[in-house]
């Protein structure tokens, strides 16, 4: 006889015998949670009942146990924290989208929702991330380690610019790997945080403490680990940590914004572990995939626009699906504010906010500065007729950067270099554009100089 | 049953365990006091099987014994009657007061079906100042989720290390968190638990009158107070309190500070106007160092209240829920600080000269 139908021929007995308050009262959320060598172990909800099952009710219960099962010598109460045996109450965080609200809301910390085991936030998960032709090796390769862990890609490292959904990504792996199989021990964390814990454990005089908790975990995430550069204790700790997880199978997730041989300072062992895996890029979404970013925002946010506006926003926001976004709730706001939809005219000024930032204006002596800066060489040199390589190279970079991104002509190029002819220019200007295209290495050098002239 | 007591005593016993009767239908005698005379002392229970609390009442006992009577009778029938001595019996099952005023019976019921108070088994204690501990559950409270969908916010949290006690409660929206320095225990020991926001307006009243030491015992699933006047017990609520140190902003974009009775002035002001969502904008311009706070309402009108004060950061205009900032403006004194993380970030407010408490408020989006 299993312990639930013991307990229902008591609980039947007791429905006769007390009043039917009392039965409610007392007997509501308690079941059999052991039954072993004559004791039985009753589950209660609180001490009110256990008190009270114990004090005026021993005696029936006794009887209506002892009539099933005569073995039984004695029955023990307890208070315990699940409810029912077949409901085990898990703290389930809310998975279920939150029902949209309008425009006016009282906005929540977010952060509460973050699991505290997991660190995740359930916010994001794989069904509301948006794969197009710019990120679906990153999707894929994602994908299959949820399904796959600590087998086919370890690590995974993912690496894509600002805005573009890597955080994302890597928090809908871990939740999917946490759904997937509840009993793994997932962790997300940033290569920040994780620095910061380890301040903390070297000022508390626990390192063990510290190591043995990032140890500990199944599948470890971590996001933004190019802030680890130059960080030379932790990096050690974290290739102690990486070499534990790694060798006792077990799973690593990275995002960077760039990929790990673009990342300065830092060590080789780490870069070489860190490219062991399989190492997946997300690049800028194209217009298509834009378009439907926006119809996918719009649709979840219950509100509606019109096709010439969420064109022009997905064609005015190139770079970056968190402006994106924002772009879409400014329209939105001012849609609900004045109570008419703007026309396309006015959806221009109200961007011009985002859209101005991106197309900032960049000086030629600022893209000439940075270059120097980046390669480390004397301004003058790059005027210089020199032909040395050390200096050939980067004043082609920045003739490249000067065609491309300040748009000047090719003589203007060439009379600012000390006076080249502008074929000279055209010359250079081609053999980056080839450059990029044969040598990634080469593009992301380039990618990262110009971030640092857009930073500025 | 047999006892004589000052009226007075009887009375403020009974009206502070009255407010923890059940109202639950079910189980009438859940609405009862349960009424006892043993070994020398009075004691006044009622519990709603959330909460039980009982209240030692000083008189002299002439005959031992117990009885549950209807809490709503006896407490009108005591705040009115006069007389200076009260003595109580148990007759016939029913419980009769004789004062010089008069003499009443009240029909009780068999103390025998009163629900038992849990006992506290294993246990780790502290001690606490009553009104500390009064104050900074106050403190809190308001900022907890009235909501039981998610329990462990519908209450306030308690941490305890050695020498610092910290309260906090959040309803998602904002959060409040109140330390106290005191000896609690060991070096190296610390408890936590999640007190359930009934008992503690609850525990709140009944030390409205309390200047001495509660001693607090934490068990498994409940917690007991007790001080020479009573002794509560409370179940605990289960789960895990968020990890809210991550969301307590340290860096502003915008900051000012402010006496309180300049700022709680202008917003009664604006709070004259505020609309259906009780929603006002602060407007701050580092510039002008002016702060204005403006609220509309569609049928009433509309207002706008301006101060000036030295301000720091960028110019920002956010909105906020009236009653939040109102809730939280009330547990400080002085002048307040007001930090404002982002345009849709958090707002921090504190007394500029007490940094155990703060209060932090999410904006709305309008």
């Amino acid at each position: 006889m299993t312990n639930e139908e013991l307990w229902q021929i008591v609980l039947n007995e007791a429905e006769i015998s007390i009043s039917r308050a009392n039965f409610i009262t007392w007997f509501k959320h308690t079941f059999i949670s052991r039954n072993e060598q004559g004791i039985i172990t009753v589950s209660v909800p609180n001490g009110f009942t256990k008190e009270w099952l114990e004090n005026k009710y021993q005696k029936l219960i006794m009887r209506a146990v002892r009539t099933t099962c005569p073995e039984v010598r004695s029955i023990e109460y307890v208070v315990s924290k699940a409810t029912t045996p077949e409901t085990p109450q898990k703290t389930t965080p809310l998975q279920v989208n939150q029902p949209t609200r309008p425009v006016e809301e009282q906005l929540e910390f977010q952060e509460l929702r973050i699991d505290k085991n997991t660190n995740l936030n359930p916010r994001y998960v794989f069904d509301t991330f948006i794969v197009g032709s710019f990120n679906e090796l990153a999707h894929a390769a994602a994908q299959s380690v949820v399904k796959n862990i600590a087998s086919l890609y370890n690590p995974l490292f993912i690496y894509g610019g600002v805005g573009l959904g890597k955080t994302h990504l890597l928090q809908a792996t871990g939740n999917a790997i946490k759904q997937h199989d509840p009993s793994l021990k997932v962790y997300y964390t940033t290569s920040e945080r994780f620095t910061n814990e380890l301040v903390a454990a070297i000022q508390n005089h626990e390192p063990q403490r510290f190591k043995d908790l990032y140890r500990q975990f199944d599948v470890l995430i971590i996001d933004d680990i190019q802030f680890i550069a130059g960080k030379v204790r932790t990096q050690e700790e974290f290739f102690h940590t990486f070499n534990t997880l790694h060798e006792n199978n077990k799973q690593i997730i990275f995002s960077s914004d760039r990929p790990p041989k673009s990342i300065a300072n830092l060590e080789e062992r780490l870069r070489s572990r860190f490219e062991a895996g399989l190492i997946a890029d997300i690049s800028q979404p194209d217009y298509e995939t834009r378009l439907a970013i926006l119809k996918t925002k719009l649709a979840t946010k219950k509100s509606d626009l019109p096709k010439e506006i969420l064109e022009y926003i997905a064609s005015a926001v190139e770079k970056n699906i968190r402006e994106l976004e924002g772009a879409l709730n400014i329209v939105n706001a001012r849609t609900h504010m004045m109570g008419i939809i703007p026309g396309v005219e006015e959806v221009k000024e109200l961007l011009l906010q985002i859209t101005s930032r991106q197309k900032r204006v960049v000086t030629a002596a600022n893209i000439i500065k940075e270059v120097c800066v980046f390669y480390d060489i004397n301004e003058k040199q790059l005027f210089e007729r020199s032909r040395r390589r050390e200096v050939v190279k980067p004043r082609q970079v920045a003739m490249y950067l000067l065609r491309q991104d300040f748009h000047g002509s090719f003589p203007y190029i060439g009379q600012k270099f000390g006076g080249r002819d502008h074929t000279t220019a055209i010359h250079a200007y081609e053999k980056i554009v080839k450059d990029i295209k044969d040598n990634p290495e080469f593009a992301d050098e380039v990618q990262i100089l110009r971030e640092h002239i857009y930073e500025t | 049953m047999k006892f004589i007591a000052v009226k007075e005593n009887f009375k403020d016993g009974v009206l502070l365990v009255e407010k923890n009767t059940g109202r639950k239908t079910t189980l009438p005698i859940l609405s009862t006091i349960l009424c006892s005379a043993e070994k020398g002392k009075i004691t006044l229970t009622a519990t709603n099987l959330e909460t039980a609390v009982e209240v030692w009442v000083g008189g002299k006992v002439e005959q031992e014994g117990r009885i549950a009577i209807p809490a709503r009778v006896l407490s009108s029938y005591i705040s009115l009657v006069g007389g200076e001595h009260i003595t109580c019996s148990v007759k016939n099952g029913n419980i009769e007061l004789v004062s010089t005023a008069g003499r009443t019976i009240i029909h009780g019921q068999a103390a025998d079906d009163f629900p038992l108070v849990p006992q506290q088994t294993e246990s780790e204690s502290f001690t606490i100042s009553g009104p500390v501990l009064q104050a900074s559950l106050q403190h809190v409270v308001s900022a907890s989720s009235l909501s039981d969908i998610k329990p462990e916010i519908a209450s306030v949290y308690v941490y305890l290390t050695h020498q610092k006690a910290i309260f906090a409660a959040t309803d998602s929206f904002r959060l409040a968190e109140q330390q106290v320095d005191g000896v609690f225990g060991e070096k190296g020991w610390s408890q936590s638990f999640l007190l359930p926001i009934r008992s503690i307006h609850e525990l709140t009243h009944l030390l409205d009158r309390e200047d001495g030491n509660v001693a607090v015992s934490l068990g498994v699933g409940q917690v007991v107070f007790q001080t020479k006047r009573f002794r509560m017990v409370s179940r605990l609520v289960e789960g895990s309190f968020p990890d809210y140190q991550r969301i307590v902003p340290t860096a502003f974009t915008t900051e000012f500070t402010l006496s309180k009775d300049v700022l709680v002035d202008m917003l009664r002001v604006a709070g004259v106007f505020v609309g259906k969502l009780s929603d006002i904008t602060f407007h701050v311009n580092p510039q002008d160092k002016k702060i204005e706070i403006r609220a509309q309402n569609a049928d009433v009108g509309e207002n706008q209240v301006y101060a000036n004060t030295p301000i720091i950061g960028k110019e920002m205009s956010i909105t906020f829920n009236y009653r939040y900032i109102m809730d939280g403006l009330q547990n400080m004194s002085g002048d307040v600080f007001f930090g404002f993380a982002s345009p849709e970030g958090p707002l921090l407010m504190r007394s500029k000269d007490d940094s155990s408490y703060f209060y932090i408020v999410m904006p709305m989006k309008i």
